[in-house]
């Protein structure tokens, strides 16, 4: 049984990836923030983990360095509505950093959870 | 010489010699021979004998007179008596021969008849002894005493010979006319002709015409010398201011001088006669030859010091004259004193002379040097200055001045062009400062007139005049006028004030368009969670179900949104660019507007230096945008430095890159012309691993809360997009140096002002 992370801080939106990837039987786990997020994934491991870019309280970028630190780069999703410049900024970066793959809001459901199931296959 | 230049005794000595000699000749041609008694022919001859004998009887007389003139100088009344005595006589005598000889014979005088012989002879005889021999005699005695007696040596000779003169002259007549006849006996032979003999003082009669030539011969000499030397002499002595007295050997004063008396306050005749020591002090030596000085003697309360000369002066064997001959000094001090005074002054004066030039010579040189100062300051001056007199005539310009108006020294403006700022600050005295319009020739125009120049592309130009009276007494004032040309600056004005206001809209829109991107962000956000439960649903719901339908449509609206907010997004982002096109501008300006901005909040261990700015160069882009660069740029050099302190430098100045320029950490900058900007700190620096990073967005080596991390990665965009391009330097703890290139513009300025 494999276990997500979803970090972002529209409840919504958490609850709707945890609704989308719930049907297709994972457990799926969610945090407001990155600092929420790090005390889950220290304790425990994690198969994938989507995160917003934007957040309070320790943002995405943030995210993404630590999870490169524990070399969990290739895990990672990194997931951006868009700010004061175009969406792609924050997720060229992103991509910079080596996460698995970026995909702009809103999310093309279909697309991340075949995403999901590529990296879950692959570490299998 | 006029007759009455010859004294009186001999112009009478002189007619007693003619009538004598007139009557000796008259009695030869008429009345020679023997007479006998009482014929007319003896009494015209006696009567003729009494009239010579009435004068010759006056020669001793006379003779003694010429002394009295001119020698012994003590006139005495003896020879009248004498003369009407001899005169009584000679008329009783020769009447009594005319008449009666007889009686003349028989006159017995104490038993003695002198006349009973040679009764004329005899009569003529004794009156010779009686009344002419004394004044020979006396005379010859007065010659010898003056001889002996006189100060002169030479009027002593005169004197002397004189005197011998006389007595050999008188002797020989004496020896001739009486003793020879008496001794020889002519005379008694015949009795009858001894009555009628006029042969009587022959000799004496022409003795008596030598004495005469002898007295005037006297006279003059001994005269003309009086005159000339002793007269002299007396006369100084009496004139003399020094004092001279003569005192005999008892010291009785027998003469002084005037000065003598002026100077002891005493006169000279109540000195006469008194003592020579009630005169000077007594303890004097007074008959020695000696001189003394500064002898001091009261006279009228005031104490004089005199200087005396006692000497002698032997006038005889025995008679010996001493003189005092003094002078009051205390005025010659005094004098002395005054001239040593006056001569003290005089060079204490030539001191103050040559001091007085000196100064003058420095104040001289000092304002000839204030002058040149002055004129070299005026002429300095980066504007027009200069100075009309009260009247409005030009006194000074400068050399902007001249060569803009030329030289106007000494002229003055048409009174009607003189305008009314100029007229208040000359009558009364208020500094009037007016700005101008000005045509190329100088004439001031109005600002819709320089409008429409601008518009043909006509130059004109905008002043600053200043009218400065000069206050001194009462109006009309000098007036010092200064024409600044403000053109230059009036355009940097207004181009600095454009970029702010470009700046401003580009940072209004930006505003706006970050308050969208965050309205956006949230309602993409909102609208990724209706999508996702939508697409859910529709997974969820079996095939054909009805629903299925209406979260379609639920669908296709939350897209229709999201279409709708990317449109809105462009939009304001498109404006933001359309609002600030690319301009030409200076970018000193900008640079000096963020040392400006970054000055205000800077810490006091940090010092920016921004001296070496080209001002010349010309950049085209987005004002804001080169702005927000060096901003970024600033505040992370700032940064760096917090802790340490540090000089933060910006640098401006023209690049040519021959060939593509290749450094580490950033792309290659191609060949060409830049102007290039440097911002250079003395900071910390920068690690290999940092500088990789440095323009990722999000990065930031700054503490959580502090920044974003996206200034550096927002600068390369906008670098990128002015086709700009950067070089970076680090060393660690020395510092960051960030080199950008910005193509130069290289419009001509025509085509920019086209172009805008």
């Amino acid at each position: 049984m494999s276990t997500i992370l979803v970090i972002d801080d529209d409840e919504q939106f958490n609850l709707m990836l945890k609704s989308a990837l719930e049907i297709k039987g994972y457990t799926v786990e969610t945090a407001a923030n990155g600092k929420d997020a790090k005390a889950l994934y220290q304790n425990k491991s994690y198969d994938v983990i989507i995160t917003d870019i934007i957040m309070p309280d320790v943002d995405g970028y943030e995210v993404i360095l630590d999870l490169r630190r524990l070399n969990m780069s290739d895990r990672t999703i990194a997931v951006s509505g868009g700010g004061r410049t175009a969406a792609d900024d924050y997720l060229i970066t992103a991509q910079h950093f080596n996460v698995a793959a970026t995909f702009n809001k809103p999310v093309d459901l279909q697309a991340l959870r075949a995403k999901v199931e590529e990296i879950i296959k692959a570490h299998a | 010489m006029a007759v009455h230049h010859i004294p009186r005794p001999v112009r009478r000595l002189i007619l007693i010699n003619i009538i004598w000699n007139l009557g000796s000749v008259i009695g030869i041609l008429f009345f020679n021979g023997t007479h006998e008694v009482g014929t007319p022919t003896y009494i015209g001859r006696q009567i003729l004998f009494g009239i010579q004998m009435f004068f010759w009887i006056r020669t001793g007389n006379e003779c003694y007179s010429i002394g009295e003139e001119v020698a012994f100088s003590r006139h005495n009344k003896i020879r009248i008596l004498l003369n009407g005595i001899g005169s009584f006589v000679v008329v009783t005598f020769t009447i009594l021969l005319a008449i009666a000889p007889e009686a003349v014979t028989r006159i017995n005088f104490l038993g003695f008849t002198p006349f009973s012989e040679r009764p004329i002879f005899n009569s003529a005889i004794l009156i010779y002894l009686l009344f002419l021999l004394p004044g020979y005699l006396a005379t010859i005695f007065q010659l010898c005493k003056n001889g002996m007696h006189s100060i002169n040596k030479a009027a002593a000779q005169t004197s002397s010979y004189m005197a011998a003169s006389f007595a050999i002259f008188i002797a020989v007549a004496f020896a001739f006319d009486i003793i020879i006849p008496l001794l020889s006996g002519v005379l008694s032979s015949d009795s009858e002709t001894q009555i009628g003999t006029s042969q009587i003082l022959i000799w004496n009669q022409f003795m008596a015409m030598f004495l005469t030539l002898l007295c005037g011969q006297y006279y003059t000499s001994v005269s003309y010398k009086n005159k000339s030397s002793y007269w002299l002499l007396n006369k100084l002595i009496s004139r003399m201011e020094e004092g001279i007295i003569y005192f005999d050997d008892n010291g009785q004063i027998v003469h002084a001088n005037q000065g003598a008396a002026k100077l002891l306050g005493i006169s000279s005749t109540s000195m006469k006669g008194k003592s020579i020591k009630s005169v000077f002090p007594p303890s004097l030596e007074f008959f020695r030859e000696t001189v003394y000085n500064d002898i001091r003697i009261t006279i009228g309360g005031e104490i004089h010091s005199f200087k005396i000369h006692f000497f002698r002066n032997s006038q005889t064997l025995t008679t010996v004259l001493n003189i005092a001959f003094f002078v009051d000094q205390s005025k010659t001090l005094l004098l002395q004193q005054n001239l040593k005074t006056l001569n003290d002054q005089y060079v204490e004066y030539t001191h103050d002379l040559v001091r007085y030039q000196d100064r003058l010579n420095k104040e001289a040189s000092i304002k000839a040097e204030k002058e040149n100062v002055l004129n070299t300051l005026i002429n300095a001056l980066p504007f027009r200055v200069w100075y009309k007199n009260e009247q409005g005539v030009y006194q000074k310009q400068n050399q902007q001045d001249i060569e803009k108006n030329g030289a106007r020294e000494g002229a003055s403006d048409d009174p009607q062009l003189i305008s009314s700022f100029e007229r208040d600050a000359r009558d009364l005295g208020e500094v009037r400062v007016h700005p101008s319009i000005e045509d190329k020739d100088g004439k001031e125009i109005t600002q819709d007139e320089a409008n429409t120049l601008a518009k043909n592309g006509d130059v004109y130009g905008f002043f600053d005049n200043m009218y400065i009276p000069i206050i001194q007494g009462k109006p009309p004032y000098k007036t010092l006028c200064i024409k600044v040309d403000m053109t230059e600056q009036r355009r940097l004005e207004q181009e600095r004030n454009m970029l702010r206001e470009q700046k401003f809209i580009h940072s209004r829109l930006e505003e706006l368009g970050t308050m969208c991107g965050a309205f956006a962000h949230d309602y993409n956000n909102i609208l990724g969670s209706q999508i996702g439960f939508c697409q859910l649903a529709q997974e969820m719901l079996p095939e054909g179900h009805q629903a299925s339908m209406f979260i379609a449509e639920a669908l296709k609206a939350a897209q229709r949104g999201k279409t709708s907010l990317e449109e809105l997004l462009n939009a304001i982002r498109g404006n933001a660019n359309a609002a600030t096109p690319a301009m030409v501008f200076s970018p000193y300006m900008i640079i000096e507007d963020v040392v400006k901005k970054v000055a205000l909040t800077l810490p006091p261990t940090i010092v920016i230096n921004s001296q070496d700015l080209d001002h010349s160069l010309k950049i085209k882009g987005i004002v804001a945008s080169l702005d927000r660069i060096i901003s970024n740029l600033a505040n992370n050099a700032i940064f760096a430095m917090k802790k340490t302190g540090g000089t933060l430098t910006f640098k401006l100045h023209e690049q040519v890159l021959e060939k593509e320029l290749i450094t580490p950490y950033a792309p290659p900058v191609p060949a060409g012309h830049y102007a290039q900007m440097d911002i250079s700190d003395t900071g910390s620096g920068m690690d290999s691993g940092t500088l990789e990073r440095i323009f990722a967005p999000f990065f930031t080596t700054k503490a959580p809360g502090e920044g974003l991390g996206l200034g550096l990665s927002s600068a390369l965009r906008l670098l990128k997009e002015g086709n700009a391009y950067f070089t970076v330097h680090t060393t660690l703890g020395k510092g960051t140096t960030f080199n950008l290139y910005w193509p130069l513009n290289t419009e001509t300025e025509t085509e920019t002002k086209k172009e805008d």
